[in-house]
Parts: C-alpha cells; sequence; structure tokens
C-alpha cells in the first residue's frame, strides 16, 4: 500500500512537473502593432509594458537577440514603444527586458515573435494523375513565390456529374470535396462520376489565392504500370546488335512508351518511341559500341493526348560484350644501327588504341614480317614497343592488336627509304618549330612537292634532350597528310631542347626526316632559365647552410674551450688601449697610501702602531660604523692590536711583512674597512675560532680582485642552500686567482708570498681565509646572516663546538 | 494556478518519504561509483565549457515560472549528506535519476532544437544508464511546445541549473566513490 501511494505520488509529482516545465516568467507584456504578422515592408511597433513596477526602469528591446538602431520612446513610465520601418527581415524574436534603477541586471520583460511575409500566389501547373493499380489520385502544382509565413493548401474536387462550375457558393461548399496538401486523394472517396473540376487553394495569415479550375477526367489520367526488363543480349555479327527483352505490366490498352538510352559516360539520351507497346514481351534493338556500359529507361502513358506521362522507370545498366579492335593501331619505327652483314636495329613503337577502337581490353600486340617463307612472327608484346634485329632484305612489317574476341586489321610499316630516297619518296620541306606562349610549340611544315605517289600521312617526331643529364626522351605522332601542322605541348617537351623530324609516310616507303631544332634560347627559355635559377639558389642555400654551420661549430668551440677564450681574452687585451684596464682612482694619489708610505718604515717595526694613527678621518669613520654584536666584538678586539701576540704565535707572522709593503696596491677603496664586516659575519659561522686582528691592506689587494664575478655568482644561487656558502667563497677565490692573478702578479714577490700565507692559515685555520671575501659577498651574508644562525650546524666548526 | 499546484506538491511530497517502519533498503551493490564519479565530472566539464551563444543575455536575469519547482533539484529532503549516503544512498539516487531524466527531456526538446549538444546528451545518456541499471528506467515526458522567442532563454536557463545540479551530484558520486 505504501508502495503504491509513492508510486501515485510520484506519478503526480512527475505530471506537475511536467506541466510547469517550460514557462518562463515575464514581468510584462509585449505586442507588435498593427499585428505579429505583417506584410513585408510595413512599418510597425513593437510595444513593451513592464509590471515590475519600479519607477524610472531602463528598457532594452532585443531584435532576434540583438539591439535595434531605433530609439526607444517611452510611452508612459511603464511603456516603451519601437518603431521600425520597411520589415524586410521575414521571423524575428522580440524580447523586451527591463531594469530597474537599483538592479545591476536585466529582468525579463516578456517577448514574442514577428513575422512578415507575402500572400499566396495563385497556383500554377495543377497536374494530376492516377497510377495504375494504386487506387489513389496524386496532385501537384507550383506555388509561386515563397510566402515566408505558414500557408495552407488545399486540393478541391468538384464533381461535374452533380454540379455546374457556376453555381451559388453555398452549392459548391456542400459538393466540393476538399483534400490537405501532401496527402493522396483516395478514389474510393470521388465516387460521383469520373469527371471533376478541379483546383488549389491556397491560405495563410496576410491572405489566400486560387488556381485556376481545370476538368479532369479520371480515366485519362491513369498512368499505366511500366514494363520491366527481363533480359539483355548482343550479337556476335559486325556491328553487334544489342537487343534488350521487356515485359509488359499494365492492364490497359493504348498504351503509348518510350524507351532512351545512353552510354553512362555521354551527356545525351537515345530516345525511341515504341511500336509494339502492346505486345506482352515488347524488345528494342539496338546497335551500340562493344565494350561499353549503357542505362536503358522506359516511360508510358495512355494514347489520349491529355494523358500524362509516367516517371522515367528505374535505370536498367548493361555493358556490351567484347569484340575485337575496330580499327589497327597507329605505329612507327625508330630506327637503330645496322651491321655489317646487312642486320638492322629496329624499334618498333605502337600507339595505344582508343577504348571506342579497342573495344576491349588489349592483351597484346603482334609484329610480323611477310616473306616469301610465309608469314613470321618477330614479336608479341604487351607493351607498346619492340625492338627487332632485322635481317637484310626486311622490307615490311605488319602490327596487330588484338583482346580476346580477335585481332585487328594490320596496321604497316614500311622500312626502306628508298634509294632514290627524295624523288621516290619526297620529304615535307619548310619544317619550322615556333613557341607557343610558353605552353608548347607548334610545328609547321609544306607537303612534298612533286609527289607521284598518294600520302598516307606524316609522322612528327622529336627528341627532347635533357640540360642537366643528357637524357634523350623520344616522342612522335602520327598526322593525317590533310594536316601542315601540329602542337606539341610542354609535357611532350620534357622541358629540354627539342630536334623535331617530319616524315611523309606513303604506301610503300618512307620519305626521309625533314628537321628542324627549337630555336635555343626561345621556346624553353621559361624552363631552363628556371632551373639555372633553381639551381642557383640550390647553391646559394647550400653555402649560406655550410657557412652556418661552421660558423656554429666554431663558436661552440670557442665557448666550452677555456683555452680559447683565454687567447681571446688576451688578444683583445693587447688590442684594447691600456687606459681602458687602469684603476680609477689612483690609490698612489691617496693621501691614506702617502702616509701609509711615509710611516712604513715606523710599521716595519712596530707592528702595534700603525692603526692607531688617527690621522686618516675616513678610517676612523668607517670603524664606526655600526654592526651586530659579533662585528662590534672584533671591532673591539681589533682596533688595539691586542690579539697581535697570538698572532704571533701562529705561522702568520710572515703578515706583518705585507702590510709593510703597499706598493702594489693600485686600487683605492675606503670602504675597506667594511670589508671587516666580512670577518664579522663570517665569525658569525666560526664563532668559536679566534678572531685575528686583520691586515687592512691585504683585504684591498683581494677587494680588487672581486668585483663583477661575485654578486653574478651570489645572485645564481639566492635563495640556494647556504650550507655551501663558503665553498663557493673558496672557489670565487680561486677562480679569482688564476682570472686575475695579473694583478697580485704585479705585486713584488713579498706579496705572492703573502697569499701563499694566506692560503696556509686557510689550512691551518678557518678563520683567516674569511678576510678575502669582497663586500658584496658581505652584504649577501649579512642578508644571509639573519637566516643562518640554523645553517651553522652543517659547518664543521658547529660539529666541532657540539662535541 | 500557482497555489493549487504547490498544494498539490506539498501533498505529494510527503508520500515520498518512506514511511519509518519500512525497512531500509540495502545500498546497490552494482552501481559503478567510481564510472558515475568520472562521467558526473565530464558532464560538469561539458556543461562549464558552454559558451551563451548571445551575450547580450549574460547579463539578464531570468525566472521560471514556480521555482520551486522546476527542475528537480537535490534537497536537503533527499538524503544525499555523506552520513545518510553511507547507509542508504536510494532516496538520493531515485533523485538523481529523476533529475538526470529530467534534463535529457529538455535537451531533447524543442528548447534545443536549433542548438543540439550531443555530447553533453550522450554523456546524459552514459551516465542514465549507469543509474538507471539499479534503480529503473522512470517514465519519460514529451516537454509541451513553447514558444520559439523563448528558446534562447529556456536553454539559457536550463543550462545553469544543469549546471548547478550537475555539481551537488558530483558531489555525492565522488563521495560514494571514495566510501568504497
Amino acid at each position: 500500500m505504501a508502495g503504491s501511494s509513492e508510486a501515485l505520488a510520484l506519478h503526480v509529482l512527475l505530471c506537475y512537473l511536467c506541466g510547469g516545465v517550460t514557462t518562463i516568467k515575464c514581468f510584462g507584456h509585449v505586442w507588435i502593432e498593427p499585428a505579429p504578422v505583417v506584410p513585408m515592408g510595413s512599418n510597425i511597433s513593437i510595444n513593451c509594458r513592464s509590471t515590475l513596477g519600479c519607477p524610472g526602469a531602463k528598457f532594452l528591446i532585443l531584435l532576434n537577440y540583438s539591439q535595434p538602431e531605433g530609439l526607444l520612446h517611452p510611452l508612459n513610465s511603464s511603456t516603451v514603444q519601437l518603431w521600425l520601418h520597411d520589415v524586410q527581415v521575414p521571423f524575428r524574436t522580440v524580447i523586451c527586458f527591463a531594469r530597474c534603477p537599483d538592479s545591476q541586471k536585466h529582468q525579463l520583460v516578456c517577448g514574442t515573435q514577428l513575422l512578415a511575409g507575402y500572400p499566396p500566389d495563385p497556383p500554377s501547373n495543377l497536374s494530376c494523375s492516377i497510377r495504375e493499380h494504386s487506387g489513389v489520385l496524386v496532385c501537384t502544382w507550383d506555388t509561386g513565390r515563397p510566402t515566408h509565413l505558414h500557408t495552407n493548401y488545399s486540393l478541391h474536387l468538384r464533381s461535374m456529374g452533380t454540379a455546374a462550375a457556376g453555381d451559388t457558393e453555398e452549392e459548391d461548399a456542400e459538393e466540393d470535396a476538399v483534400f490537405p496538401a501532401g496527402s493522396p486523394v483516395p478514389l474510393s472517396k470521388l465516387s460521383s462520376g469520373s469527371r471533376y473540376l478541379v483546383w488549389v487553394r491556397a491560405n495563410n495569415t496576410l491572405g489566400a489565392a486560387c488556381s485556376a479550375p481545370q476538368h479532369l477526367s479520371l480515366q485519362e489520367l491513369v498512368i499505366p504500370a511500366l514494363p520491366l526488363v527481363i533480359g539483355a543480349e548482343t550479337t556476335d555479327t559486325s556491328p553487334p546488335i544489342t537487343t534488350i527483352r521487356w515485359s509488359r505490366q499494365t492492364l490497359l490498352e493504348n498504351v503509348r512508351c518510350e524507351e532512351r538510352h545512353k552510354a553512362t559516360d555521354a551527356p545525351a539520351w537515345h530516345v525511341e518511341v515504341w511500336d509494339d507497346a502492346a505486345q506482352p514481351e515488347p524488345l528494342s534493338r539496338h546497335n551500340l559500341q562493344s565494350y561499353t556500359r549503357y542505362v536503358f529507361q522506359v516511360r508510358c502513358r495512355l494514347s489520349p493526348p491529355n494523358s500524362p506521362w509516367s516517371a522515367w522507370s528505374t535505370p536498367f545498366l548493361y555493358s556490351t560484350p567484347e569484340a575485337a579492335p575496330a580499327v589497327a593501331p597507329d605505329v612507327w619505327r625508330r630506327l637503330g644501327p645496322a651491321f655489317p652483314n646487312g642486320s638492322h636495329e629496329v624499334t618498333i613503337l605502337i600507339k595505344p588504341l582508343s577504348p571506342q577502337d579497342a573495344r576491349g581490353r588489349i592483351l597484346g600486340y603482334a609484329v610480323v614480317t611477310e616473306s616469301p617463307g610465309g608469314t613470321q612472327l618477330l614479336c608479341n608484346t604487351s607493351s607498346t614497343a619492340c625492338s627487332l634485329l632485322l635481317p637484310l632484305g626486311t622490307h615490311t612489317l605488319r602490327v596487330t592488336a588484338h583482346n580476346t574476341r580477335g585481332a585487328s586489321s594490320p596496321a604497316t610499316i614500311t622500312l626502306g627509304q628508298g634509294t632514290s630516297s627524295q624523288e621516290e619518296f619526297p620529304a615535307p620541306v619548310a619544317v619550322e618549330v615556333k613557341p607557343q606562349n610558353w605552353s608548347g610549340v607548334l610545328v609547321t611544315w609544306q607537303p612534298p612537292r612533286h609527289s607521284r605517289r598518294s600520302l598516307l600521312w606524316f609522322i612528327v617526331e622529336w627528341v627532347s634532350t635533357s640540360q642537366y643529364n643528357h637524357e634523350e626522351q623520344y616522342f612522335w605522332k602520327k598526322v593525317s597528310s590533310q594536316e601542315t601542322h601540329t602542337d606539341i605541348t610542354e609535357e611532350e617537351l620534357a622541358g629540354g631542347h627539342i630536334n623535331v623530324s617530319v616524315y611523309a609516310v606513303y604506301p610503300d616507303g618512307v620519305s626521309k626526316p625533314s628537321s628542324s631544332q627549337v630555336p635555343a634560347e626561345e621556346p624553353l627559355l621559361g624552363s631552363t632559365s628556371s632551373h639555372i635559377s633553381h639551381d642557383d639558389d640550390i647553391g646559394v642555400f647550400l653555402g649560406l647552410g655550410a657557412s652556418m654551420v661552421i660558423l656554429s661549430v666554431v663558436l661552440i668551440i670557442l665557448m666550452f674551450k677555456k683555452s680559447a677564450r683565454k687567447r681571446i681574452n688576451a688578444t683583445l687585451v693587447s688590442l684594447l688601449p691600456k687606459w681602458l684596464f687602469e684603476d680609477f682612482p689612483r690609490m698612489e694619489n691617496s693621501n691614506v697610501v702617502k702616509s701609509l708610505q711615509e710611516k712604513s718604515d715606523f710599521m716595519s717595526h712596530s707592528f702595534h702602531e700603525p692603526l692607531l694613527d688617527t690621522s686618516d678621518p675616513a678610517i676612523m669613520k668607517i670603524e664606526l660604523v655600526p654592526a651586530h654584536e659579533e662585528y662590534k666584538n672584533v671591532a673591539t678586539r681589533r682596533k688595539p692590536s691586542r690579539e697581535a701576540p697570538k698572532d704571533r704565535d701562529h705561522p702568520r707572522g710572515t703578515a706583518p711583512t705585507s702590510i709593510t709593503s703597499p706598493e702594489p696596491i693600485s686600487d683605492y677603496k675606503p670602504q675597506v674597512s667594511d670589508g671587516n664586516l666580512l670577518g664579522y659575519v663570517a665569525a658569525n659561522f666560526y664563532q668559536t675560532q679566534p678572531v685575528a686582528a686583520l691586515p687592512e691592506p691585504e683585504m684591498s689587494i683581494f677587494f680588487r680582485d672581486y668585483t663583477s664575478p661575485v654578486p653574478q655568482l651570489w645572485d645564481g644561487e639566492e635563495g640556494g642552500h647556504q650550507v655551501c656558502l663558503l665553498e663557493k667563497i673558496n672557489l670565487i677565490l680561486n677562480s679569482s686567482r688564476s682570472g686575475q692573478s695579473q694583478a697580485l702578479g704585479s705585486a713584488p714577490g713579498g706579496q705572492g708570498s703573502l697569499l701563499g700565507t694566506q692560503w696556509g692559515h686557510t689550512l691551518a685555520s678557518d678563520v683567516q681565509e674569511q678576510t678575502l671575501v669582497p663586500d658584496e659577498l658581505v652584504s649577501c651574508l649579512r642578508a644571509m646572516n639573519k637566516e643562518s644562525v640554523d645553517i651553522q650546524s652543517c659547518f664543521p666548526q658547529n660539529i666541532e663546538r657540539f662535541f | 494556478m500557482a497555489p493549487l499546484r504547490r498544494l498539490l506538491l506539498c501533498l505529494c511530497l510527503p508520500l515520498l518519504l518512506p514511511s519509518p517502519a519500512a525497512p531500509a533498503p540495502a545500498p546497490g551493490p552494482r552501481t559503478d561509483w567510481v564510472a558515475c564519479r568520472s562521467l558526473s565530472r565530464e558532464l560538469s566539464r561539458l556543461v562549464a565549457t558552454l559558451k551563451e551563444p548571445h551575450r547580450v543575455l549574460e547579463e539578464t536575469q531570468l525566472s521560471e515560472e514556480d521555482p520551486k519547482n522546476w527542475p528537480p533539484r537535490i534537497r536537503c529532503s533527499d538524503a544525499c549528506d555523506p552520513s545518510t549516503l553511507d547507509t542508504n544512498n536510494t532516496r538520493c539516487l531515485q533523485r538523481i535519476l529523476q533529475g538526470l531524466q529530467h534534463y535529457r527531456d529538455l535537451l531533447g526538446s524543442d528548447i534545443f532544437t536549433a542548438r543540439r549538444l550531443p555530447r553533453l546528451e550522450a554523456t546524459l545518456d552514459q551516465l542514465l544508464g549507469l543509474v538507471q541499471q539499479e534503480h529503473g528506467r522512470p517514465p519519460r515526458h514529451s516537454l509541451a511546445p513553447t514558444e520559439t522567442w523563448a528558446h534562447p532563454l529556456l536553454q539559457r536557463m536550463a543550462l545553469q541549473r544543469l549546471q548547478s545540479f550537475v555539481a551537488i551530484m558530483s558531489r555525492v558520486f565522488t563521495h560514494s566513490a571514495s566510501a568504497r
């Protein structure tokens, strides 16, 4: 019970959903004046009244979902109007939206559709028929101009036996049988006699029209059933006769039929009227081409002239059988070398037969010679060329083509040109070859003069020689004896120089050739020059490509070979002016350096004193730059040089010697004291290490070595592992030592020893190397240092501290 | 007419609820949840990629005649929440089936005559086939013809509703597929 109630409820619910499924809510009304369906070209107005109830609403009217050009005219606070002139679009959707001032979106007011069209034209060409055995009346007519509107067509039949055409409308309404268009009229509904008055009525919203009434006799409207094909055959006679056998299907008398046929690829029909349409099995005979596909159709009607023809029957396809080739093939020969024994080589050339002449599939060609001993087969080939070695005395060859049904008549080839030659078989004269608009050449000649023999035809042969590979291509064609010119197409030219020869062929001999060459620069100029330019282009492209490859290889080698880079560097340095590499400002002009130089002697004896000199205010200022705690600690340790005795305990005792030789200092950097920052920062990593007093001149030297590479390297590692910081520093130092060795090398030997001392310290004590890091790294390190506390565990010293 | 329909609906809806005494049907063992999830996601993707052919409609607001009942929606009472789905998914699937069938009918109606969406229809058909295996085929309804001018509006509205429906349906299938 519960299940049934559920099913009932579901059904009611679904029906409910079905009913309201496609309703869209309108907030107003849209209408068209004078009507939603108007004649084409009318002027109309579209009205939109909103019930949204908000004053100052903005209206939007869309025609086919786009905004029209016209302006909206307000009729009152809730209604607007759009005027359209000369409506020429058959169908338009009209939708009106309104947007209240406090809303962001347009609300649908409503919509409608606008139809524009024409009243129907009177139907014309009314034609009715009744197919035999169908039992229905079918009528067709032309509707005239498209109305663009829904138009109803109805067929009206009035029996002439009960009412006349001039009766009153009321009587007509009672007697007329009306049938909708598109549906056949059953004859069972036309039982009021066999003669009717028929017309068609068309009507739509804009009007109605009727065709001219016609008188119909149902007996004359019957279309007889069409005969059917029951067989087809072709005789072996010459010419072959094809017979199509039909079977009569109609039961009517006085039937007239027509048959038509054509080859399937032919455009025109051959129509024949049957004389024996009344026979039970009519026959049609045709002289058709062999080996061809034909189509046959038939149509019939009753004898009265007003009776309608049937449509043509379903096509019947028939292929005629093969027959022996109708004509002999065109043949020619190409003479080869003659041998001492009198034999000579000959190539027989055969033109394939056209399909009409072949009358079947050509299986091959036979070349025979007739000798006193009888006919001798020299060649039997399926190709169109045959090379023969003919003995001395062979004068005539005969060539036949054959298919499954037989052989063609023979074509004769006369090999001799006559001993008397020109007099016996005169040759054509005045052979000329003229170019024809870049599409080929025209060969002209004059017929032989004083010929006592009848001329059969001309043979035009030409040999095309390619300019590039010197290959020869041989062509030939047969030309009627009435012609004195022929065309050689572009394809037959084969793009090379050609040599044209024209022969006159007589029944028992062939003339000598009359030859001419294509002018060297004229006909083939286009193709020749294009080939040349093409070759040039290829050469240019190959050269460019090779150059690019070589250049790329060289560049790659230079990029990856360090020694090559060094050499280039050295070459550039030697070539460029020296002032480009000089350091400015000059250190030797600095007051600081001068003062240091003045006190060098003193420094050499007293290591503790020089940094206590407060005469240079710049140094004093830099020492007062605030830094983090470690910086301060180190600075305070360094300033009094009280750590110096500890340093003396280290092997770094040679450091003062470098301090006492400031001559190699060529770079003035007052910020040198910032270099201490590195020491301080580095001290962060080496907190457990004792910090030694750092001689400032050393830092000056090394600052000079670190200019551009450091920031680049550092930037490249931005955000990378800080664990490898010191490794990077060492790498930089190493690379800079190699790359900047000149700066160091320029220093006296004492300075070289200083460097060695420094690295020696690096190995012995990790602290001292920190002084070698430049300012750029210091800034980075300082920035990093805030986050690098935890990273200390990565370094060995921290491990030591943990231990 | 609308109040009468609402009243009828209110009367019918309680009847749809299963009686408390009735035993809960066992969850459908043959439902291919993974396939349902995949198809519902594909459906969601297809709907999301559809473009409004009339851009002017993107700035408009459309309302249904009776927004409560058109089209079928997944409501709280349909037991599509995760906890209920784990124990008894019948009611939820019935609602999903109803909605799928409804939208399939809509896509085949005269509303979409001028704008066929074959991929959407095919995906809906596949999903319907999966769900119907277990829960039967609901009766199909031929929708009443609509006015031509309203077709693009109805298309837009139907696709918007379908998108919302598919979003919730996808969640149901995703939960069910991951829970098993």
